[in-house]
């Protein structure tokens, strides 16, 4: 025999091949050929090696150098660097997945280095095609032994032994189900292998028949011996090409070695094998299917009993094992039971082969020792999970096992422990998740499988699992009743006691397991109509919808506007929002940045979109609003009118209370009339949603102020609840010198406030403002509007840091304005006691601060002066706490904002809650809203159950509108410009400068809309 | 025996025997809807669900789980009862609730059992089935939506009848039961699947919307077609039969019935049935008379003739679908009122041959098998007999023997029947062969030394004989004979000698032709080597067509026989008789029925009484039947219908259905079963035993007894076979003849055979002398067909539309030789005559013969075929 100074080992498993490991060899092969090495490198095809997910895999001996993802055109350089100039090539090593450290060697891979292989031995040893080389590691001996020195009894004897268990996952000794089949009455006997594997994603038997064929044989040779048989079957699914080709090989090299056939090994014993390649049935895994479906009937289980070691294959007695108990036996019967039972637990002898996939680092084939915990499989040999996330569950035993959560990761693998978990040992699929899983979505899954997969026959399986199924639908769609989980418990038990076959009384089992160990993800289905997975489409709600911090159904108000249903678009955003006028002119629309479309085009205008309905509303009449009848007997008090307050008020006297609102201005509307100018939000606009909240019922007393008309004790004496939405009036110091010391010094807010309550004047000529939010745009716009002849702004960051929303900035651009970016005000200067200028200095963007955005850092000796009459700083503002008195008891932050627990809004006083810009500092309309509808949710929880619970709604789709069929026409639909007044209009005057979508532009672009929602 | 605790109470059951099986014998119920005694164990609908104690954590079902020692059953606790209700309600999810309008109304087991577990509400719900429904099936409506796949349909077509028509197709909750490619049915139409079905999935067409099932009256009595002697339970409702069902708690049928049983009935309600009797006039017209008018012409015609030229130029021919009663006293007509022996019937020549050639060997002319030995052996038989087609209950023991017992079955045909499917060994031998066949048998079984000694030297006589006689085949030349090779005579030889309980069945007929006596003989000489007479389970099983062929036997329709197989030409014999009719018999033995016609046409017969036969159709060489016919003086047809035979007539007298009289009829088992009164009387008819006895008392001879319990009380007197045969005594099980009336089960010779030994008779068959010739080169094969018996079956309209006649079946060699298609008028010409006929292509005959059913009046065999019994060689000319 030639004698090679390297063996490199290919993979020819069906995973290797399909990812081209035969091109891999071929081409390796003619570049060993092209070098003059042929005689010293040898290139062998090997079975699975386990490790499928990094295929195609090679190993090099003698150094056990593990390659993986090995492509044709890696394999020159592999060469010339690993063969010529012993170079091993760290590039195509396997990588550590935490660390990314390259590990050289096969045996150091945690992958590897944890298994112990006794049904898998030869794996990724020796060419299948080749019985020889399974000779060469001890094959057929045990045969040899088996038929010429051991009797029936002593080889059923050694079986018992060494504990073996059925592999195929049920579990049942052995040796045991020989006995019986020996001892049953008949001339004529079946011994049966199991390849019929359907479990999805487990591929434990098509990998032991595709690498180590002839050890299932063998196995089924000294079977057959014991039981005396002559005749055996090996059924496999018909999916399994490669198996079945390979299995063809090995019987007709076995015959032609006298292994099979006539007088085997001159013993007088006859055995031969056929191969039944069955038609992807998955009942046909069970038992007495199989043999029907032998037999060549439809493959349905039968009755049991009578067992098949009694009346099995036409009736005759029969033993059925899995392909990889069989292909234990030659190891047994060689090394003895002993040996083989010296591993494992005191119930569960020996290995068992895992398909080990899902969300672990490392996927592929594995085989363990019995009584390893769960854990040591997950985070030893698959090396944790992957990404970084965190581990959720274990799906074990395939469509009838169950799954298990962390709780249970010590769980040893052994059939009891495992069965007392409510799962099954199975066939050895195991499917790991993290937690983006659904554990409802899973459910229905392996359910969808078995549902499918029954034969029919018993009415708890073909009916009860399709019912089960429909329930689990239901409950993903979020139209689950209370009622549902109870009713899946009860039929899933019935199911489980009263099927026919393995199939059916295993069916339920994911779905028993996910409810004992995951309730809480059933009920947040079903109760809360959330999918806390974000799995179940129905149940989470589109990014839009997702990213708006009310949670409007916007993918539906979209839709409806798409079809033409403009009323029906706004009522529904009513539902979440009193203000779709405001919002549809002036909300940040967080909505739009995580617009599907924007990935790939430009998002949905969703902002003027809800204007366009609003808009459509007014020409056609507003709709008239029903008082709320009030049914409680609870007042609550909302102190400010701003968004905050009023959708909490709108909120509060929906579900019945009657509520108060007080406002120390005389208009009421807060920022969204005093704060934002005319030319953005007329105020016409405001006050007709502010109409509909009074319409309701609500009371809005204007010009009075707590603390000076009213004291908050004597609001708590008379109100049940109170809501402090009280905004932030108080503008940010500068603190820099100068500030204070002259005149044309003005506070932002009270600027633009008094310039919204009629006080149009000219602030001066050379404006600056300072700041870079909604506020400082606004003022600067103002500005020109008055009349100011320059108007600077500076900034301290760049344009993209700017808080202010880009269409804003955009329009102030064209309206005159300029922005200093990255400068920042260092002393005000003055003359005469007037302001005369601003120095700054220039930044340069450092390492991000605590707010994510790059820290501006003053640029040494690049001081400049922008010369100005008046200066208006825009940093920030606070809320004014006075009116809560001297020593109130509610507890304000250092930095002056209330302090309220953020999940219920309640201040440390009981009963009182606040929100909005009071407690979070300047934010936008949109979240205002948010804080006043939360706050509304927990008010009336605090009032109704005397409980505080979380305000924070999940947003969920309210309805499925139709889709739309898009066309190619509206694929290619732009996003439009929202047309305005030219500049001079605007630079003159306080008309709305956006004049809103006409109606065909609306419905265009809503039919841009992808419908993420639809869930397809 | 096993004994366990089932709802506390002690049950013992035989070893084997099921939880339910004990169960239902100690009357506890348990619900099912798959689970039927004579069906394997499905499993599948999961109701029986038990539990036992030693088996916790799962309900058992107790249908396919056997009952052990100890075991400690529980049937109804709260769990079980709420397992069953989630059980329906998951069955009534997708049912279509449209029981107001449903035919199984009032007795659906799906609408028994909601209302038992009182399932008023549903947890689950879903949209109602939609599947299709099959309209157009023939006789049978399949609607799908209402199936509760138990497949019991399935498994009685497979199991019990062998059809597998019907079976699961789809996987999941779209599994339904379906057949081939979703085609209309086109099996058996026995109607088993519809009698199985415990709801409305499968139902009876004819019996659509015509009546709900509460309202029918039950009525069992015996079906009229063939010797198998099913039970039938009429469903009648006003004086009109609505459907017909098989109950599987009466009969030797156990419930089951064939397409002409269950649904061929409709003749008794054809608009053809006569009503009134006819009279021929001067012109030659039959018309209307009152019954005193005819039956004036009848007694005055006969005295003419008798007068004229003697009594024996009178002879009477009668049908083997009378009553033993009728049988009985047309017999006693014949001889006394009119003083002839020449009397006969179809089964005269047919069957009478088989049984006088068996009464020659063993003794008795009757069988020594039930058919619950048939079911029970473990080698069946099965030689020149489409059983399947021609006695089918019969058929379906065989075929679950097989299927679900592992039963042998040898079948010996010379064309390829259904039963070949089973068989474990197939012989197919050329037609007329059967002889040599089993002589060679009988060569193999004695020289390889397989025969039962002791049997054989104890109990019999003649075997040196037989020895010698079988001595001259080979194995070569019987294998060029029979065209069977000689390894499967040998197997066939070696396991009917091996088997422990062995039927040979063998049916008879119209159709077949070939020597029945010695057929006989060469059967019993193969039962006598095997040692299988009078061993319990084995026997012969000859099978008459009709279904009382055993009775007009019995009952001595017959020239050379008075009732009980008693000698005529015995002087003693007719001294007993003579006693208890008070007048002198002729001693003379007479003429049989073939012979009649023939003399008839010679002007030796002058006069004949022809009752419920038709012999210008179903006799052979139907030109000389109606030569004969028209030569006569005088001729009398007595049926329900016009017949062609009729036509012929002087005077016709119609008369009842079976479902509109009493009596009894003698079955192949000679087991005597009373038919019960189902109707009344259609108007203007009469029974025949109501026209013997008026027409005898015309002709001056007073039978004395007028009603069918008297006469069989005359019977019990003149016949010892009938001895125990009392009215009283048949229950519904009846009772066979000559056995103790404790009714133990006895074999017919088990104090040996009256003949002292048995006898070894050696027999030769004659099959060298028939060759084709070159202008006629097809022999031409005739029989029964499944939707058909004799001709009467062709009056019903239902049996019709899914079997007639028209065709003339070759093989496909034949077919290619003679450049034949499928479909093809063409002229099937013989020396007799000669008929227009479609070529039917089929796998099923061998080459060199034809096979044309006998049944039709519109395609009449009997033009082709000879009395002289021979057969008929054909040949196929393009019309």
């Amino acid at each position: 025999m030639a004698a090679f100074r390297t063996h490199m080992l290919i993979c020819a498993g069906t995973g290797c091949t399909s990812n081209r490991s035969l091109k891999v060899r071929e081409v390796l092969e003619d570049e060993l050929k092209k070098r003059g090495l042929q005689n010293e490198v040898r290139v062998v095809i090997t079975g699975c090696n386990g490790f499928c997910a990094v295929g195609p895999v090679m190993v090099v001996y003698p150094e056990g150098i593990f390659y993986q993802k090995l492509t044709p055109e890696d394999v020159p350089h592999l060469v010339e660097e690993h063969i010529l100039k012993g170079r091993p090539v760290t590039r195509l090593m396997y990588a550590e997945p935490i660390t990314e450290k390259k590990i050289p060697l096969l045996s150091e891979i945690n992958f590897f280095s944890h298994q112990v292989l006794r049904a898998l031995r030869n794996r990724g040893l020796i060419d299948p095609e080749s019985i020889d080389e399974y000779i060469a590691r001890d094959g057929y001996a045990a045969l040899g032994k088996a038929l010429t020195s051991m009797t029936s009894e002593e080889i059923i004897e050694e079986v018992k032994k060494s504990g073996l268990r059925g592999r195929g996952g049920a579990g049942f000794p052995t040796g045991l189900k020989w006995e019986f089949c020996a001892k049953a009455r008949g001339d004529i006997k079946y011994v049966l292998c199991n390849g019929d594997e359907g479990d999805p994603g487990a591929f434990m038997d098509r990998s032991v028949l595709e690498a180590d064929p002839h050890a299932v044989l063998e196995g089924l040779a000294i079977a057959g011996k014991a039981i005396g048989a002559h005749k055996g079957y090996i059924y496999v699914r018909a999916e399994y090409p490669l198996a079945v080709e390979r299995l063809k090989i090995a019987i007709q090299q076995a015959e032609e070695c006298g292994l099979l056939g006539e007088d085997i090994l001159g013993s007088g014993y006859n055995f031969d094998l056929e191969i039944y390649p069955g038609a992807g049935a998955f009942v046909c895994g069970e038992e007495t299917a199989l043999m029907t479906s032998i037999e060549g009937k439809r493959g349905m289980p039968r009755p049991r009993p009578p067992f098949p070691a009694r009346s099995g294959l036409w009736r005759k007695p029969s033993v059925l094992n899995n392909v990889e108990t069989l292909a234990n036996i030659p190891q047994i019967i060689l090394n003895g039971g002993a040996w083989y039972a010296s591993i494992g637990t005191e119930k569960s002898k020996g290995t068992k082969v895992f398909a080990l996939a899902g969300a672990v680092n490392n996927i592929g084939l594995v085989e363990v020792p019995m009584g390893i915990p769960l854990r040591s499989i997950i985070y030893d040999i698959g090396d944790g999970i992957q990404y970084g996330r965190e581990f959720k569950a274990v799906q074990i035993g395939g469509p009838s096992g169950g799954c298990l959560p962390a709780s249970l990761l010590d769980t040893p693998v052994d059939y009891e422990s495992i069965n007392a978990t409510g799962a099954i040992m199975g066939s050895g699929g195991m499917v790991i998740m993290d937690e983006t899983a659904c554990m409802v979505d899973m459910a229905k899954f392996f359910l969808t499988f078995t549902q499918e997969e029954s034969c029919g026959k018993c009415t708890p399986c073909r009916v009860g699992t399709k019912m089960m199924l429909d329930i689990l639908t239901r409950i993903s769609q979020g139209e689950g009743e209370e009622s549902d989980i109870q009713t899946l418990e009860d039929l899933a038990k019935t199911i489980k006691t009263t099927a026919l076959c393995g199939l059916g009384q295993t069916a339920p089992n994911p779905v028993l397991t996910t409810l004992r160990y995951f309730l809480e993800e059933f009920e947040a289905h079903v109760i809360d109509k959330i999918c806390p997975a974000k799995v179940c489409k129905r149940l989470t709600p589109a990014p839009c919808q997702n990213a708006c911090p009310v949670g409007i159904d916007i993918p539906s108000y979209v839709a409806l506007i798409a079809w033409g249903r403009y009323q029906e678009s706004l009522d529904l955003i009513r539902e979440d929002n009193p203000f779709p006028t405001v919002c549809g002119r002036v909300c940040t629309h967080p909505c739009e940045y995580d617009c599907k479309r924007g990935e790939t085009d430009k998002p949905i205008s969703i902002k003027s979109l809800k204007r366009f309905v609003a808009d459509f509303e007014k020409k056609v009449g507003r709709r008239p609003v029903t008082p709320v009848k009030i049914t409680q007997r609870e007042k609550v008090a909302v102190i400010g009118s701003g968004p905050a307050g009023l959708t909490c008020a709108r909120d509060v006297i929906q579900k019945g209370y009657a509520v108060t609102v007080f406002e120390a201005l005389p208009v009421a509307g807060g920022m969204l009339t005093m704060g934002i100018p005319d030319y953005r939000l007329p105020r016409e606009e405001v006050e007709a949603e502010i109409n509909d909240i009074r319409s309701l019922g609500v009371e809005i007393k204007t010009n009075t102020a707590i603390g000076r008309d009213l004291t908050l004790d004597e609001l708590q004496r008379e109100y049940e609840a109170i809501f402090i939405g009280v905004g932030a009036w108080k503008s940010l110091k500068l603190k820099v010198p100068g500030e204070d010391e002259f005149e044309g010094f003005l506070d932002c807010v009270t600027f633009l406030k008094n310039v919204n309550l009629g006080k149009r004047e000219k602030p001066g000529d050379k404006v600056v403002v300072i700041g870079g939010g909604n506020a400082a745009i606004d003022a600067a716009r103002t500005s020109i509007r008055l009349g100011a002849r320059e108007v600077n702004i500076v900034y301290r960051r760049s344009r993209d840091e700017m808080p202010a929303s880009k269409e804003e900035v955009d329009e102030a651009e064209h309206e005159g304005v300029r922005i200093n970016y990255l400068a920042a005000p260092m002393r005000v200067l003055g003359k005469g006691g007037r302001v005369t200028g601003l120095e700054c200095i220039r930044t340069e963007l450092g390492e991000p601060d605590v707010t994510g955005r790059r820290r501006p850092i003053p640029i040494q000796g690049s001081e400049f002066v922008i010369s100005a009459d008046v200066i208006i700083p825009a940093i920030g503002q606070e809320p004014d706490l006075s009116f809560l008195g001297e020593g109130s008891s509610i507890k304000a932050s250092k930095w002056n904002f209330i302090e309220v627990d953020p999940d219920t809004l309640q201040t440390n006083v009981r009963g009182i809650f606040a929100g909005g810009d009071a407690v979070s500092g300047p934010a936008s309309v949109i979240e205002a809203i948010a804080a006043g509808q939360k706050a509304a949710v927990v008010i009336d929880n605090y009032l109704r159950r005397d409980e505080l619970t979380k305000g924070q709604k999940v947003p969920k789709p309210r309805m499925l509108v139709d889709l739309i069929e898009m066309t190619e026409e509206m694929e290619t639909y732009q996003r439009p410009e929202v047309p305005t007044l030219s500049v001079e209009e605007r630079r003159k005057s306080f008309k709305e400068a956006e004049l809103g979508f006409g109606e065909n532009t609306a419905v265009c672009e809503a039919k841009r809309c992808l419908r993420c929602d639809s869930g397809e | 025996m096993v004994s366990l605790t089932i709802d506390e109470r002690e049950v013992e059951v035989e070893e084997g025997a099921t939880i339910l099986e004990a169960a239902e014998a100690a009357s506890i119920y348990i619900p099912t809807f798959c689970y039927h005694k004579r069906l394997m164990p499905f499993g599948a609908c999961r109701m029986c669900v038990v539990e036992v104690e030693q088996m916790k954590g799962r309900l058992i079902p107790s249908c396919s789980t056997p009952a052990t020692n100890g075991m400690v059953v529980r049937t109804n606790t709260p769990e079980i009862r709420e397992a069953r209700k989630t059980l329906l309600e998951l069955l009534l999810i997708h049912h279509p609730l449209d029981c107001p309008v449903c035919d199984k109304g009032g007795d659906c087991k799906l609408q028994d059992l909601a209302y038992e577990y009182e399932v008023t509400e549903n947890r689950f719900q879903d949209k109602k089935f939609d599947y299709p429904v099959d309209y157009y099936s023939p006789l049978i409506e399949r609607n799908t939506n209402r199936c509760v796949l138990c497949g019991m349909c399935t498994r009685v077509c497979d199991e019990v009848v062998g059809v597998a028509a019907v079976s699961f197709v789809n996987r999941g909750f779209s599994t339904v039961i379906g057949t081939n490619f979703e085609s209309v049915l086109n099996c058996e139409f026995c109607g088993e699947c519809v009698n199985i079905c415990p709801v409305g999935a499968l139902t009876d067409k004819l019996f659509k919307y015509k009546a709900r099932t509460w309202e029918l009256k039950k009525v069992n009595t015996i079906c009229s077609y063939c010797s198998t002697g099913c039970t039938l339970t009429l469903g009648v409702k006003g004086n009109k039969i609505y459907r017909v069902i098989g109950d599987d708690t009466i009969g030797v049928n156990k419930g089951s019935l064939c397409a002409k049983g269950r649904f061929g009935y409709q003749y008794i309600t054809s608009p053809e049935r006569m009503n009134s009797p006819l009279v021929k006039n001067e012109d030659g017209e039959l018309i209307r008379a009152t019954w005193e008018e005819a039956l004036e012409r009848v007694a005055r015609g006969f005295k003419e003739v008798r007068e004229r030229h003697g009594a024996d130029s009178i002879g009477g021919i009668c049908s083997d679908r009378l009553t033993n009663e009728e049988v009985y006293l047309f017999q006693k007509f014949m001889r006394a009122a009119i003083g002839t022996n020449s009397i006969d019937h179809a089964g005269g020549f047919s069957y009478s041959g088989l049984l006088n050639g068996l009464s020659n060997s063993l003794g008795y002319a009757a069988n020594d098998i039930t058919l619950d030995d048939v079911r029970n052996a473990d080698v069946i038989f099965v030689l020149r007999s489409n059983l399947s087609e021609t006695h089918p209950v019969i058929g379906y023991q065989v075929n679950m023997a097989v299927k679900m017992d592992e039963s042998k079955l040898v079948v010996a045909s010379n064309r390829t029947i259904k039963l070949n499917r089973l068989a474990t060994l197939s012989l197919t031998h050329k037609p007329n062969t059967e002889i040599t066949l089993l002589n060679e048998m009988v060569r193999t079984i004695i020289s390889r030394n397989l025969y039962d000694h002791a049997f054989v030297s104890s109990s019999t006589e003649g075997f040196d004989e037989l020895k010698t006689q079988v001595a001259r085949y080979s194995e070569d030349y019987v294998e060029k004979i029979t065209g069977v090779e000689k390894d499967k005579i040998r197997e066939a030889a070696r396991l009917l000698s091996q088997g422990k309980r062995v039927c040979i069945l063998i049916s008879s007929g119209l159709g077949t032709l070939s020597d029945d006596e010695k057929l006989a003989q060469a059967v019993a000489n193969l039962a006598l080597l095997t040692g299988m007479v009078g061993r319990e389970g084995s026997g012969i099983g000859f099978l008459g067509e009709k279904c009382n062929s055993q009775g007009a036997l019995d009952m001595g329709a017959l020239p050379h026989l008075l009732p009980g197989y008693q000698e005529v030409s015995d002087e003693k014999v007719r001294g007993t008789f003579e006693e208890v009719w008070g007048i002198s018999i002729p001693s003379q033995v007479g003429q049989g029925a073939l012979e009649m016609l023939l003399s008839a046409e010679k002007g030796n017969i002058k006069g004949l009484y022809i009752v419920g036969e038709n012999p210008v159709v179903t006799y052979p060489d139907s030109a000389q039947t109606k030569k004969a016919l028209g030569a006569l003086d005088f001729l009398v047809v007595q049926d329900l219908f016009l017949t062609p035979t009729a036509r012929c007539a002087d005077v016709v007298l119609p008369v009842a259905s079976f479902a509109e009289k009493r009596g009894t009829y003698t079955n192949f088992e000679r087991r005597v079963q009373r038919l019960q009164c189902g109707l009344n009387k259609l108007e203007g008819v009469k029974t025949d035993l109501e026209i013997f006895t008026e027409l005898s008392l015309k002709m001056g001879y007073e039978m004395k007894v007028s009603t069918s319990e008297g006469v069989m009380q005359e019977i019990n007197g003149l016949v010892p076979l009938y001895a125990e045969i009392k009215y009283p005594l048949l229950s519904e099980e009846g009772v066979q003849w000559s056995l103790p009336s404790d009714k133990k089960k006895v074999s017919l010779y088990s104090r040996g055979s009256p003949l002292g030994k048995y006898r070894f008779i050696p027999v030769v068959g004659d099959e060298m002398a028939q060759e084709p010739d070159e202008e006629y080169p097809l022999l031409l094969l005739t029989g029964s067909i499944l939707f058909h018996s004799g001709s009467l079956s062709t009056k019903s309209p239902q049996l019709n539309q899914v079997g007639s006649g028209g065709w003339v079946e070759i093989s496909p060699e034949d077919a290619s030789k003679y450049q034949l298609q499928d479909g093809q008028a063409i002229l099937v010409r013989s020396k007799e005559g000669e008929i227009n006929a479609q070529v039917k292509i089929s796998k099923k005959q061998v080459k060199g013969t034809v096979f044309i059913p006998y049944h039709f009046e519109s395609q009449s065999v009997s033009l082709l075929t000879s009395k002289n019994l021979h057969p008929t060689f054909v040949e196929l000319k393009k019309a």
